[in-house]
């Protein structure tokens, strides 16, 4: 059982520490897979993307700082996995018309205030969520990387750092450029 | 680079401003080309994600920790008579101290308060529909431990809305999870003042007072929870318990 403070400290630590850290996580608490599928009466597929996308989300949080240690990380991660199993739950009982609304996290759009939520909401058609995904298949090798890093948690002075760029402003504007190219290829501008 | 792009990222990395944010939201409301962008940018930040995910889930499903993660390790066979008495010794000083920490935690008013909150609202009840609605969203965020996320989403509520109680009692609620005592019972106190059938403020307020524990909040909790007992307010079950205390 490797203690909370060493997997806190071995997430928010460098690039290669976080890797092995976050099998340490995933692997400590793996025995939730089985409670989603006892609990929450979730097939293992859906219990086990349950627990990956809560993990991920943990992770996020924790090297964000956005986890105040107020709890031990076994009730955070739990706390976190049992919203998740519900989304699924709710997706796949009253909601299987609503095929573009799959992904449980909507972190970004909840920034949004109710009603500019609304609108953006009917914008991001199950048609515009297949383009981009096409779209981002197609996006150049560097592109990708810096993006998903980004999405990884990775602020863009960490980004500089693994991808020696020159500071965290040259990394800031090449993540926006590569943004850039994906959204002109969805819209056929680029 | 189209100046769009920087704008939108940085409204969503909190780069902006709560004027330059209205701003933002105000376009998205009356220009459809600007609120097409903000559609691309979100779902391309969710494909992302998703790509990610299932990046990280081949990851941990298929490899296994081949590394031995190093770790001190105590010979036993080294270990002198010394040693042991000492880690004896250290045991019980652990053992002293967690004692009196317990004694002080059961007994004290401000652990009660402290105690209160977490057995009592260390989770918000969901309803299992309008996932897409604020005071949802503001109880998924609390839920999540994400406060600055909750607060943002109950207060949006409760000022859209200032007779919506449960968002003035989360927001309350948040506050109290963030130790930001003052807010708290800023709202509590707001929440007091509200007609409602069962009205928990004056005894939120009371508990929030107990564990904030600044010159006179002790004896101002005390006459709030006499008030909460004499009036028969949500909370005046406890109030007996609390006061014993004092």
């Amino acid at each position: 059982m490797v203690q909370d403070s060493e997997i806190l400290n071995g997430l928010k630590a460098g690039n290669g520490f976080r890797t092995r850290y976050e099998k340490v996580f995933y692997q400590q608490y793996y025995y939730f897979v089985d409670e989603g599928c006892r609990k929450y009466n979730l097939n293992y597929d859906d219990s086990f993307s349950a627990y990956s996308d809560a993990l991920l989300s943990a992770i996020i949080n924790i090297v964000n700082e956005r986890f105040d240690g107020r709890s031990s990380l076994k009730t955070y991660l739990y706390q976190v996995f049992s919203n998740k199993c519900i989304d699924l739950l709710r997706k796949n009982t009253t909601n299987k018309q609503q095929v573009h609304k799959t992904m449980p996290v909507a972190d970004t759009m909840n920034q949004l205030p109710d009603f500019t939520r609304n609108i953006v909401e009917k914008l991001m058609t199950s048609e515009l969520k297949e383009n981009v995904q096409r779209h981002l298949e197609t996006l150049g090798a560097k592109c990708k990387e810096i993006l998903l890093l980004f999405e990884d948690g990775w602020s863009d002075k960490d980004i500089a750092e693994q991808l020696s760029y020159n500071s965290a402003a040259v990394a800031k504007t090449t993540r926006l450029r590569c943004l850039d190219k994906l959204r002109g290829k969805i819209t056929g501008t680029k | 680079m189209s100046d769009n792009t920087e704008y939108i990222d940085s409204y969503f990395q909190y780069q902006l401003n709560s004027e330059e944010r209205k701003t933002f939201e105000q376009r998205c409301e009356t220009d459809n080309a600007f609120a097409n962008e903000v559609a691309i940018y979100i779902a391309s930040r969710k494909a992302l994600y998703k790509t990610l995910l299932e990046q990280k889930m081949q990851q941990w499903k298929t490899e296994e920790i081949t590394e031995k993660i190093e770790r001190p390790v105590i010979s036993m066979s080294k270990r002198t008579t010394f040693s042991k008495w000492l880690m004896y010794a250290a045991a019980a000083c652990i053992l002293l101290v967690v004692s009196m920490l317990i004694f002080e935690k059961t007994s004290s008013t401000k652990n009660y308060a402290s105690n209160y909150f977490t057995e009592n609202y260390s989770t918000l009840a969901h309803t299992m529909d309008a996932s897409h609605d604020s005071m949802q969203l503001g109880i998924s965020a609390y839920n999540d431990k994400d406060f600055t996320t909750a607060i943002r989403l109950f207060e949006g509520v409760a000022i859209a809305d200032p007779n919506n109680s449960d968002a003035i009692k989360y927001a309350g609620l948040t506050y109290f999870q963030q130790k930001n005592y003052t807010k708290a019972i800023e709202k509590f106190n707001v929440l007091s003042t509200m007609q409602l059938f069962s009205n928990p403020g004056d005894f939120l307020k009371a508990l929030t007072l107990l564990e904030r524990n600044n010159k006179g909040d002790k004896e101002q909790a005390k006459t709030l929870l006499e008030k909460v007992k004499s009036e028969n307010e949500e909370g005046s079950n406890n109030v007996d318990e609390i006061l014993k205390k004092y």
